[in-house]
């Protein structure tokens, strides 16, 4: 009798240790537009130094997977915040406005189509450092998948004029990106 | 209804006046028609902008993608369908518009034709108006379509409206409907990149029917890369179906979604090159394409070179491209710095930025990324297309360039004592600085001119300051022969390197035998002070040679020196230095042995480790003599001031052995460690050891004793937008333990900017010490405020207050008629007042 109920105990151990390992997932609805937003629980953090600037503070780029649901319909987009510790005051130099943004992936470049985040005020991520732009690109499974098991990813954010800037892994995790599906909306009230 | 003709030139206004009530999308709908070509105004009833467009292949309706604000979205609530029939609408063979508000932010907008037709759109005026332009004697499907493609019309301009709101409304009533349009959104697979074009079009794949393979180029860094693309599918679930049978010969390779500009110019690029995918030979080979030795290297540099001066600006973009294909070498920079030179030439200011930055992003110290972040200045101040720092702010003339800046600076020091019932003034002085920098790149030469100087007014009265004096820094001139590789730099410099210990008048000549392999001699007089005009009295010469990425991961470099002092010998040295580098580790050791004295001057193990991505340990082992060992160390403790005068009393000798016991032996080991906490927090950790023997009485002069081992052990947390957004804060805690006293301090240092230009740093620090000499106890507060100003770009105006209040306790055993209740007070306060401007 011992034996199953040990073999149910640790069958039970693996159920529950197999979902305390999984993704956390956060999915929250806009009351405004009816519009529920999925989100992972942390985004992954990219950094730009720039010593000639500052010596402890960087340039960050977080970057997390987002769907959206709304009525019925399901979209994965790449939320792109872009958020700085660098007193730029005295050194009379502006925020960088990018006009695209390119992630290098294993050294393969993807494109991503970025448009402003729409939701004014609203995030889908918790930031330490306040963001000064907030986008979105619109992305697929399979994107996303690509970005999860890419070993180093970097992003290179293009300005107005050419020059660009290069943001390089900092922290956080990618591995349960493409866990990310409409399976986690929430149902509604 | 208004009847018009085709020939008017202004046949109609039609605008609705209705409803200016946020509920709706479209506010207003205006056409109005000069000649053939009807223009219809779409007015937004909230926010929302233009994202791209595209054209049914008969040219019969366009679709508007639209993103929305969140004002407009709330406004909306959500509902979303609203079609237009305008009656005016025949002037620009508009039959219908329909608003459909298709995603959480995005909106669809079509507007329909009666007949094929050709079209321009674009979003303008403050309002955010969407204006369709509309040729309607274009009946031809393939002119509307062709028409339609985005490279015309991407991008939204301002125009100014030519028609007036009229009294009435033509707009049909009202149908709202729940939304069903879905979004049309069209999928690709991305195969792989490739660094060129041709290279991508060699690579194409076999394609199922129905499929089209097209390129895409994207800027990576500055440089382009061709990525192949298949389209197109209706889902993503299509898309992932075929990528399937693709993963195989593409590892890399992904579903993506389509925009509608890059699906119009992949139908454009399939109409112009159809079939070539496939039919284009193999790529020339190119530079880059191959690996290539030193030597080949060094070739391409020299042909890139030419290229350049014989102003064949392409070949040398390609040649130069070509060498930084190739995996790091010595030439990587100057290629690097050479092809922005290229880019720039030619005109292609914003690849030369791109190049410049890419270089500073490899290199942002030493003279080489001076004269880069110069040129990159100088182009950025050019188009003004965005600002720079005011420290590096350049004007270019011609061929030459100029930067540098003026600073003044009051300053004044008072000092309390207890003994004292005036203050006591320690400083009061005007202090003037000049840098100046002078540059020309040539075709063959490239000239670098310093000055860098200063003068300090003393505003003492008479003997009680320490007079004016004047100071010169730097004062050379570096000239550089490309052609055959060499160097020179002429003047008052200073170096820390090739066994030279730091400041001197004189010369320094360089000679790259390879582009790894360099020689060279120094020779001049060394300068304590930058006050100090040149002094014969001492001279020195000697060589080196650097052999630099050896394997990739080496430097090194040799060098042998001798030095004079009033005609004796004053030091002779050889030595050398190594440093070993890898992505995550460095480590640099050097040695400097004096064969005279048979003393080893230091022998010197410094590394870093970055272990990960939030933890760098380091260490430093270093081991030699305090002072450097120099003949003139003898004179310390003497009352001459010169060798010669000394050499009077003493022989060669002697002198030597005084100079030998002047200097002591020392071990100095120091570990840290910085570990990221977060994005704004940062542990910063050191503690350092210095353990130095005593020195031998001779000569008159005392010896030292062995003050054992002195620890320094300080912990500092970083914090970054903690007060306020972007400010920085430190907090720093200190313990000194040495024979003479044990303390314990606490610092706290914030910058805070308040607004654009405009920062203040409050600083305090306390410490708590115990002087071991008398057993007293004392306490040191030394707070400070600064506060920077910066006045358009290139001004800066600082002030600076602070002060520093010691309070000591005497022991019982000691007694001062000054300090009747055994405590000795003393307060000292200072003012910096001043600006800088630069040029």
């Amino acid at each position: 009798m011992r034996g199953p109920v040990l073999v149910s105990m640790l069958a039970a151990a693996l159920l529950l240790g197999a979902c305390s390992g999984g993704p956390s997932v956060r999915s929250s609805t806009d009351s405004a537009t009816g519009v529920t937003v999925v989100s992972m629980s942390e985004p992954v953090v990219l950094a730009r130094q720039q010593r000639n600037l500052a010596e402890a503070a960087r340039d960050y780029l977080y970057l997390g997977p987002v769907g959206l649901s709304e009525r019925g319909r399901y979209q994965q987009y790449l939320w792109l915040g872009l958020g700085s510790t660098i007193d730029r005051s005295l050194a009379a130099v502006s925020f960088p406005d990018p006009t695209t943004v390119v992630l290098i992936l294993d050294g393969v470049p993807m494109a991503l189509n970025i448009e402003d985040w729409p939701a004014e005020g609203t995030l889908p991520y918790d930031v330490s450092v306040e963001t000064e732009l907030s986008l979105a690109a619109r992305v697929t499974q399979s994107q996303l998948q690509r970005i999860a098991i890419a070993n180093e990813v970097e992003a290179v954010v293009e300005l107005d004029g050419g020059a660009f800037h290069r943001f390089v892994r900092w922290t956080g995790d990618r591995n349960q990106w493409s866990s990310l599906s409409a399976a986690d909306v929430a149902p509604g009230p | 209804m208004m009847r018009t003709a085709l020939t008017a030139k202004l046949a109609m206004l039609l605008v609705s006046a209705n409803a200016f009530g946020i509920e709706r999308a479209v506010q207003d709908i205006r056409i109005a028609r000069e000649d053939s070509v009807a223009k219809v105004e779409i007015v937004p009833g909230c926010p929302m902008r233009y994202l791209t467009h595209n054209a049914t292949g008969d040219g019969t309706e366009l679709r508007i993608r639209l993103s929305l604000t969140g004002e407009c979205r709330r406004a909306l609530g959500g509902v979303a369908n609203e079609v237009y029939r305008p009656v005016s609408g025949a002037l620009a063979q508009v039959s219908e518009v329909e608003f459909d508000s298709v995603g959480s932010w995005e909106a669809l907008l079509t507007v329909r034709f009666d007949q094929p037709s050709a079209f321009k759109v674009a979003q303008t005026g403050a309002f955010g108006w969407i204006t369709v332009r509309v040729d309607t004697t274009a009946t031809d499907p393939t002119r509307g379509s062709a028409e339609a493609t985005p490279p015309v019309v991407t991008k939204p301009r301002v125009s100014t409206p030519t028609v007036r709101r009229p009294p009435t409304s033509d707009r049909s009533p009202l149908r709202r409907r729940d939304r069903s349009i879905a979004i049309e959104e069209r999928y690709a697979i991305q195969l792989g990149a490739f660094d060129s074009e041709e290279a991508a079009r060699s690579a194409g794949p076999v394609l199922a029917p129905g499929q089209q393979a097209y390129l895409v180029e994207t800027l990576v860094r500055g440089q382009p890369q061709w990525t192949i693309q298949v389209g197109f599918f209706g889902t993503e679930e299509q898309a992932e179906a075929a990528i399937a049978g693709l993963t195989e010969d593409y590892p890399n390779s992904w579903t993506r979604v389509v925009t509608d500009e890059e699906y119009a110019d992949a139908q454009q690029q399939q109409t112009a090159d159809a079939q070539q995918v496939e039919a284009l030979p193999p790529p020339v080979a190119a530079v880059g394409s191959r690996s290539l030795d030193d030597a080949d290297l060094a070739v391409a540099m020299a042909d890139a070179r030419a290229a350049l001066i014989a102003e064949d600006y392409d070949k040398a973009i390609t040649l130069y491209t070509g060498v930084l294909e190739q995996p790091d070498h010595a030439n990587r920079l100057r290629a690097r710095e050479y092809l922005g030179v290229a880019h720039e030439r030619a005109g292609n200011f914003a690849a030369a930025k791109s190049e410049y930055q890419a270089f500073l992003e490899e290199s942002s110290e030493g003279v080489d990324a001076d004269r880069v972040q110069q040129r990159l200045t100088a182009l950025i101040t050019a188009d003004d297309a965005q600002r720079v720092p005011l420290r590096v702010a350049k004007r270019q003339t011609g061929n030459w360039q100029f930067a540098g800046g003026l600073s003044q600076y009051y300053s004044r020091g008072v000092l309390q004592l207890p003994q004292v019932d005036d203050d006591i003034v320690s400083q009061s002085a005007l202090q003037s600085y000049g840098d100046l920098l002078v540059m020309r790149q040539g075709e063959r030469f490239g000239l670098i001119g310093r000055f860098n100087g200063a003068y300090h007014h003393d505003l003492m009265p008479d003997d009680e300051g320490p007079g004016n004096q004047g100071l010169i820094s730097y004062a050379y001139l570096d000239v550089n022969d490309e052609r055959w590789n060499w160097s020179a730099r002429l003047g008052r410099q200073t170096q820390y390197d090739s066994g030279v210990l730091g400041r001197f008048d004189g010369a320094h000549v360089s000679y790259r035998y390879r582009p790894d392999l360099a020689f060279n001699v120094t020779a001049g007089y060394p300068v304590d002070s930058p006050r100090y005009a040149t002094s014969t009295r001492r001279q020195f010469y000697g060589a080196s040679a650097n052999l630099s990425n050896w394997r990739d991961v080496w430097n090194f470099s040799v060098f042998g020196q001798q030095q004079t002092v009033d005609g004796i010998l004053d030091r002779q040295a050889v030595g050398a230095e190594a440093q070993f580098q890898v992505s995550s580790f460095n480590i640099v050791s050097l040695v400097d042995f004096d064969t005279s004295y048979s003393v080893l001057n230091s022998a010197l193990v410094n590394g870093n480790w970055r272990a990960t991505d939030r933890l760098t340990l380091s260490g430093l082992i270093d081991f030699g003599a305090r002072p450097y060992l120099t003949t003139r160390n003898a004179l310390i403790g003497q009352p001459e001031r010169t060798i010669e005068a000394l050499g009077l009393r003493f022989s060669e000798g002697q002198l030597r052995t005084l100079a030998r016991n002047r200097t002591a032996q020392a071990l100095t080991y120091s570990i840290g460690g910085d570990y990221t906490l977060s994005e704004r927090f940062e542990l910063h950790l050191d503690a350092t050891i210095i353990d130095a023997d005593e020195t031998v009485q001779s000569g008159g002069v005392i010896g030292l004793p062995d003050l054992g081992a002195q620890s320094y052990l300080t912990a500092s947390l970083l914090a970054t937008s903690f007060f306020r957004d972007r400010d920085f804060t430190q907090l720093t805690l200190r313990q000194d333990t040495n024979d003479v006293y044990e303390s314990i301090g606490i610092t706290f240092d914030t910058r805070v900017p308040l607004s654009d230009g405009l920062r203040i740093n409050p600083r305090l620090s306390v410490a708590v010490r115990d002087n071991l000499g008398d057993g007293s106890e004392q306490v040191i507060a030394t707070p400070a405020l600064r506060m920077l100003y910066r006045w358009r770009r290139n001004y800066l105006f600082e002030l600076e207050v602070g002060g520093r209040w010691s309070s000591r306790d005497l022991p019982m055993t000691v007694i001062d008629p000054f300090l009747p209740d055994g405590t000795e007070d003393i307060s000292s306060y200072f003012l910096n007042l001043g600006y800088r401007a630069e040029f």
